[in-house]
């Protein structure tokens, strides 16, 4: 059996709570444990946050659909959105071993999406960024 | 989120509850900025009710972090939850920060 929703948001920090809240109900509706629903939140929400921040060129309003779907063993979290071409499948890991002063900002919202994830893949359809993650969760 | 600020003798005692995302993270970015600007120099931050914490948390902790080193301050934290600290782990803060297991034992470090 398998459970799916999906939510449209707008490139609006705001939203977050909402697509938490969404992850959320569909993973206790699909019956998956508290620490796999957390991880969703996280690669849904690091996904989301960097597409609204790095985006968009322009000030208006654009969508950003998320597809969850849970199979047997596997959820799977589509993230599209119509913004500048990124694909954070082949984004560099950042330096974690560097000191306080050196340590960088950037970069941790890709990384624990991917760490939190099992796969991550990125395609590029009519103008949009697709990226796909999966998550076993057995 | 909420943040709630106490002292401790001449610690800032900054208890978080709720999410600590992008949405959120600029309040308590304001706040630490705020009190380091007034002068503060030791800051525990309690994630005992912080129930998620993402990228933009982490990047906020590590601006003070990077901010206080000179001014010979501290941030320090206490109460990391497992989801919590897994993100810290994974994030590779948890070799950069103090982490306590409570608000007292991290005021004791502190004093």
């Amino acid at each position: 059996m398998s459970t799916a929703t999906a939510i449209t948001v707008t490139n609006d920090l705001a939203e977050l709570e909402r697509l938490s809240r969404v992850v959320e109900e569909f993973g206790r509706a699909a019956g998956l444990s508290a620490p796999v629903i957390f991880d969703l939140q996280l690669a849904a929400n690091e996904i989301v946050t960097n597409v609204i921040l790095y985006g968009y060129d322009d000030e208006r309003e654009h969508p950003i659909v998320v597809r969850l779907v849970a199979n047997a063993g596997e959820v799977e979290i589509e993230v599209e959105d119509d913004g500048r071409p990124f694909d954070p499948s082949s984004a560099p890991a950042p330096r974690l071993d560097l000191p306080l002063e050196e340590r960088p900002l950037g970069g941790l919202g890709v990384h624990l999406a991917r760490r939190v994830t099992d796969a991550i893949e990125y395609r590029r359809q009519d103008d949009r960024n697709i990226l796909r993650m999966r998550k076993r969760t057995a | 989120m909420e943040i709630w600020e106490t002292r401790r003798e001449e610690i800032v005692v900054i208890r978080l509850s709720g999410r600590l995302d992008a949405s959120t993270a600029g309040a308590f970015a304001t706040r630490l900025r705020a009190s380091i600007d007034a002068g503060e120099r030791r800051f525990i931050v309690d994630a005992a009710r912080l129930a998620y914490v993402d990228s933009a948390g982490l990047q906020t902790l590590l601006v003070a972090a990077k901010r206080l080193r000179p001014l010979a301050g501290r941030i320090v934290l206490s109460a990391l939850g497992e989801p919590i600290r897994r993100i810290f782990d994974i994030a590779g803060l948890s070799i950069l920060f103090e982490i306590y297991p409570d608000e007292s034992a991290a005021v004791a470090a502190l004093r």
